[in-house]
């Protein structure tokens, strides 16, 4: 391996597997994802791509392999120091805190970048509202990035399907992460939404200079966006290459459509 | 006579808020009935009392510090006997919770005896009166500490980034966690918090009758979670109404049935409420958690 190439490289998964039970549900998975690239994970329903997730995100430990972000092992790390780390997440079934507002759901997002603590906080130390002011400042600017800039007040309950997968992205976002794992951000939206999604993945990409593993079963959008594509069917990686290559690939097709075709 | 009434409900359901704010912020994080609560409740009265006593602290210093103590005991409390239990059943939480309770009793026992302490008020005692209405400046303080410290958790609750956090917990610890929230630190936090606030209101009740003791802690700290079960278990602006709530039922019931009555009401609306209401005058229906 040459350095160059392991310097552009931001997470590496080596051999990674989870096992419950009997069920290997990731099997010595490995996948480079270098900066700034849009990586599309696809493969079958229980294939274990959410539980790849999972383990990348620190909500479940690996029962074997490593997980290096920037050259630094991650796994057995609790999930809010993986936050801290760089990498934030949206979630297949969307987890916002439907309770709270629009803005409060982001700046939530941003709580591993705050500082203030529990004496500042108490004592309304003058930093402590600065920083309070700058966050709800880079709130907004998010909202109006993802397109959300006038439902701040909202209750996050309270939006249409589409807009409340856009605030998991702005919430997600908000931690500032170098990695931004979406999982099936599609899901559920009509062709137009669909569409705009695919833009804003592209823009988060370019302007804001993300790198992104998604997980996707609209294969419109993943292979529109992604560079390179892994597959997984029964918790191994069968796959790997560019859209067009994966398109091809037999075992691919296999796993989808079966062993007749 | 009514409007009197209203308001000595008022002042008794303002102390009730505060206790049952702690048994709701615990509750809505971890799940728990903290029953331990009402203990804090006097161990921050016999700070109070000790520190204005026995060492001549000035009223107002005494009683933050009561509070800052109290908390740290509610700290104490659930590293020693909630966290190793929170993988384990609620039963076994709540178990640990009367254990500790019984274990707190006594401990107050031992190191102060069985007899009451005298704990003087340091106001003048000067009454207001008009036609309507009679109240004491002491009244009027226990009012004004507990509406005020009502609204610095409301403000610390709703706008802080802390505050936040304890929302986004209490609503899905899991994706609080993995939205970089601490949990740990932010149930040690809610422990701190809740409990400085059942201390506050074992001072005041302390100098409200001008006495304490190692029982003290029992009645008002059931009272306190009927008044966080009227509101809404869990439910930090149905804490507050509860609390009021409770207090005006008590005194009314005591002035207009019998003032035999009173703790008698408390545990009539308590059954009421898990029969007809059982989420609370605020809650809604059991949320499902994904």
């Amino acid at each position: 391996m040459q350095p160059a190439e392991k310097n552009s490289t931001i997470l590496e998964i080596n051999e990674v597997s989870r096992h419950f039970g009997g069920l290997k549900a990731v099997d010595s998975v490995n996948l480079d994802i270098s900066k700034k690239e849009i990586v599309g994970l696809i493969g079958p329903n229980g294939a274990g791509k959410t539980t790849l997730f999972n383990l990348i995100t620190g909500h479940y430990e690996p029962t074997s392999g490593s997980l290096y972000f920037r050259n630094e092992k991650i796994n057995g790390l609790k999930p809010y120091k993986i936050t801290e780390k760089g990498i934030a997440r949206t979630f297949q079934n969307i987890r916002l805190f439907g309770m709270m507002s629009v803005l409060d759901n982001v700046l939530l997002g941003m709580h591993a970048r705050l500082h203030g603590g529990l004496v500042s906080t108490v004592f309304c130390l003058p930093g402590n509202k600065r920083e309070e002011a700058e966050a709800r400042k880079k709130a907004r600017e998010l909202l109006a990035f993802v397109g959300l800039g006038s439902k701040e007040k909202e209750k996050a309950r309270n939006l249409p399907y589409g807009e409340q997968r856009l605030l998991e992205i702005a919430r997600a976002l908000a931690a500032e992460p170098e990695l931004l794992l979406l999982d099936e951000p599609a899901a559920g939206m009509n062709p137009q939404e669909t569409m705009e999604l695919m833009k804003l993945i592209s823009r988060i990409r370019d302007e804001m200079e993300k790198t992104i593993l998604l997980i996707e079963h609209d294969m419109k959008v993943v292979m529109g966006i992604s560079e390179k594509v892994a597959v997984l069917d029964y918790g191994k990686k069968i796959a790997e290459g560019r859209p067009s290559e994966i398109q091809r690939n037999e075992a691919v097709i296999r796993a989808y459509l079966g062993d007749s075709v | 006579m009514f409007v009197q009434q209203l308001v000595n409900g008022i002042i008794l359901g303002s102390i009730y808020s505060l206790i049952a704010l702690g048994y709701t912020m615990v509750y809505g994080i971890i799940m728990l009935i903290n029953f331990a609560h009402g203990e804090i409740y006097m161990f921050g009265a016999f700070a109070g009392m000790i520190l204005v006593v026995f060492y001549d602290v000035p009223f107002f210093l005494a009683f933050l510090l009561a509070m800052a103590f109290a908390g740290l005991v509610g700290l104490t409390l659930e590293y020693l006997a909630y966290r190793p239990l929170r993988r384990s059943t609620r039963l076994a939480a709540l178990i640990s919770a009367i254990g500790a309770s019984i274990f707190l009793q006594n401990l107050a026992l031992l190191i102060m005896g069985a007899r009451p302490y005298t704990f003087p008020s340091p106001f003048t005692p000067r009454v207001y009166q008009s036609t309507l209405l009679t109240i004491s400046k002491l009244e009027i303080i226990i009012l004004a500490i507990s509406f005020l410290l009502m609204i610095g958790l409301t403000f610390f609750i709703q706008k802080t980034k802390i505050g936040k956090a304890m929302r986004a917990a209490a609503q899905d610890i899991d994706t609080a966690s993995l939205m970089g929230v601490n949990v740990n630190q932010i149930i040690s936090i809610t422990f701190l918090i809740g409990s400085a606030l059942g201390a506050a209101a074992g001072v005041m009740v302390g100098i409200y009758f001008r006495t304490v003791t190692p029982t003290m802690g029992l009645m008002p700290g059931l009272k306190g979670f009927v008044a966080a079960v009227l509101g809404g278990i869990g439910r930090i602006p149905g804490a507050m109404l509860g609390g009021l709530l409770l207090g005006i039922a008590e005194v009314m019931a005591a002035a207009y049935i019998s003032s035999q009555y009173r703790d008698a009401a408390a545990f009539a609306i308590l059954i009421l409420v898990l029969l007809f209401k059982p989420a609370g005058l605020v809650g809604s229906a059991i949320q499902e958690k994904v």
